[in-house]
């Protein structure tokens, strides 16, 4: 078993990602590439305590960047959209 | 609505408490969110997209810290406004709460005060105006001054050799171990005197044309400290000798000097620019005393911010008055720091007495109208010839009007004052007040 941190990188705070939180309860994380939706599903539960029904993945391949001839590419990473049972909510800005 | 509560804690410092009701403390920060929104960049979102958890996250802590000096600055004038409260200063501002949405803002101002000051008897104030009486002496002295400073110098033809009290012409080196450390030509030397480290000294029987040398040692504690200490050789030419010649004082002095016919209205008129300096000495000092028995006998506290600003003032004037000798940028803020305790009592009793002559000026009902103000500021500009222009366009400024008329009414005042007060004019005792051109009077 991961480290909870290890598959949870951060929240995604993002335009999109705060719709999706009003209308669907939905929440977004920014996971390692190689981490799978159980894993995932599991880390969000134990981390904030919430019960989870759905996980999505997506991967995002990395950018090019060319540095004079040489093109290179940045790290890809994977997206995680993360469903709430109903009634449930992860709020990032506690206390706010 | 605005709640506030005045509390006067001495004579001259109040306590504002002032209340913000908690809908206008929400207004305001909800307007400060909003307005945010519209520009602010944050990762993730486009511009005006970012929800207000967001920006409250972001930036919460500083919105209400300028919300809170918002409202502050809003509520603080228009209570002082209300209160007719006129501070001088800035306000000390305590609070124990940010602003914060959905609650009331409370905070206190404590601010400084202009004293309401109660003179006291003003009218027929006692005081000594010493005037000293202009006599022949000072005349003559004057003349003589003149005669001095009008002194040539002649050419001396049926000599070859200096002697003491010629004016000889001369061209000189300096040597200090055979570097040449001074060199001049052409100077004009008094020969003889005691002081052996006068060049004039060495000079004493010289022929002309001749060169003569000879060695100064100076002492460690001489006054200039490149040649404290040193073993200087002269070489000197004496080019010409002359003696100095004065001007008789005569008719054609007056002629010459005065401008006068002859030397009986030249001695005229010295007397009465002599008579008007001492008037106008004794008029002062006739002021400065009314203004000291004003100060002296009119006690009250005074606002700690108008004698700092006054020191700060006259630290100022005294700064730009020094010129060259100003002391260097690195210790200028030390220096201004001490001046400014040591003219902390000198300022106080110059805030104490304009205050005074403010509270009479009100009294007496003497008032500056803006055509006195014009032709003030024509004077000025007048006087100041070349910088005229710059100095009207200074006086555009409201503050400088306003400053200027609070001069001017407070000369206005003074003038009624001086009428009023019992002068008395006597002959200074004083030895300092009885001698204008080096001459002792005859008083």
């Amino acid at each position: 078993m991961k480290e909870l941190f290890q598959v949870i990188q951060s929240p995604l705070i993002t335009e999109k990602g705060t719709l999706l939180a009003e209308d669907g309860n939905q929440v977004l994380f920014r996971v390692p590439k190689g981490a799978n939706k159980a894993e995932i599903r599991s880390a969000v539960e134990k981390l904030f305590d919430v019960k989870v029904t759905k996980v999505r993945t997506l991967n995002y391949l990395g950018k090019t960047r060319r540095v004079g001839r040489v093109v290179g590419r940045r790290p890809g990473w994977k997206k995680a959209y993360v469903t709430l049972a109903e009634g449930q909510r992860i709020d990032f800005f506690e206390g706010a | 609505m605005t709640n506030v509560e005045v509390e006067t804690l001495d004579s001259v410092r109040r306590r504002l408490v002032i209340e913000i009701p908690a809908q206008d403390v929400t207004r305001e920060i909800d307007q400060a969110f909003s307005s945010l929104s519209q520009t602010a960049n944050v990762r993730g979102f486009r511009r005006g997209r970012v929800p207000r958890a967001v920006l409250e996250r972001v930036a919460g802590d500083k919105l209400r810290a300028e919300v809170f000096d918002k409202l502050v600055q809003d509520s603080f004038l228009d209570a002082l406004r209300e209160q007719s409260i006129d501070p001088v200063g800035h306000p000390k501002i305590e609070t124990e709460s940010a602003a914060q949405s959905g609650q009331p803002l409370r905070y206190s101002a404590t601010v400084e005060v202009k004293p309401e000051v109660e003179v006291g008897n003003y009218k027929g104030i006692a005081v000594e105006r010493p005037l000293r009486p202009v006599g022949d002496a000072d005349v003559d002295g004057y003349l003589e001054h003149a005669q001095q400073s009008a002194a040539r110098v002649e050419a001396i033809e049926d000599r070859t050799e200096t002697r003491d009290g010629d004016i000889a012409t001369v061209d000189y080196e300096a040597r200090v171990n055979d570097k040449i450390i001074g060199k001049g030509d052409d100077r004009l030397v008094q020969v003889g005197g005691d002081e052996p480290h006068e060049m004039g000294a060495h000079l004493g029987g010289v022929a002309l044309g001749a060169e003569t040398d000879f060695v100064v040692t100076y002492p460690e504690e001489f006054e200039n400290p490149d040649l404290a200490g040193k073993t200087v050789h002269f070489q000197v030419t004496v080019k010409a000798i002359g003696s100095r010649e004065v001007p008789p004082i005569d008719d054609d002095f007056a002629k010459a000097y005065g401008g006068l016919d002859t030397l009986e209205l030249m001695r005229e008129r010295v007397r009465e620019e002599l008579e008007a300096q001492a008037t106008r000495s004794a008029d002062s000092a006739a002021r400065e005393s009314i203004v000291e028995a004003l100060v002296r006998e009119n006690e009250f506290e005074v606002p700690q911010a108008m004698v700092e600003s006054r020191a700060d003032g006259l630290v100022s004037e005294f700064m730009s008055n020094l010129g060259q000798r100003r002391p260097p940028a690195s210790q200028e803020a030390e220096v201004r720091e001490q001046l400014r305790k040591e003219m902390e009592p000198r300022a106080r009793t110059q805030v104490q007495a304009n205050l005074i002559l403010e509270a009479i000026a009100k009294l007496e009902g003497i008032e500056i109208s803006d055509e006195q103000i014009e032709s003030a500021i024509n004077q000025h500009v007048e006087s100041a010839g070349a910088s005229g222009e710059r100095l009207r366009s200074l006086y555009a400024e409201p503050s400088a009007r306003f400053g200027l008329r609070l001069q001017m009414l407070r000369e206005a005042t003074l003038d009624r004052v001086v009428e009023k007060a019992n002068i008395q004019t006597v002959e200074p005792t004083d030895e300092e007040n009885s001698s204008v051109a080096g001459t002792p009077g005859n008083g």
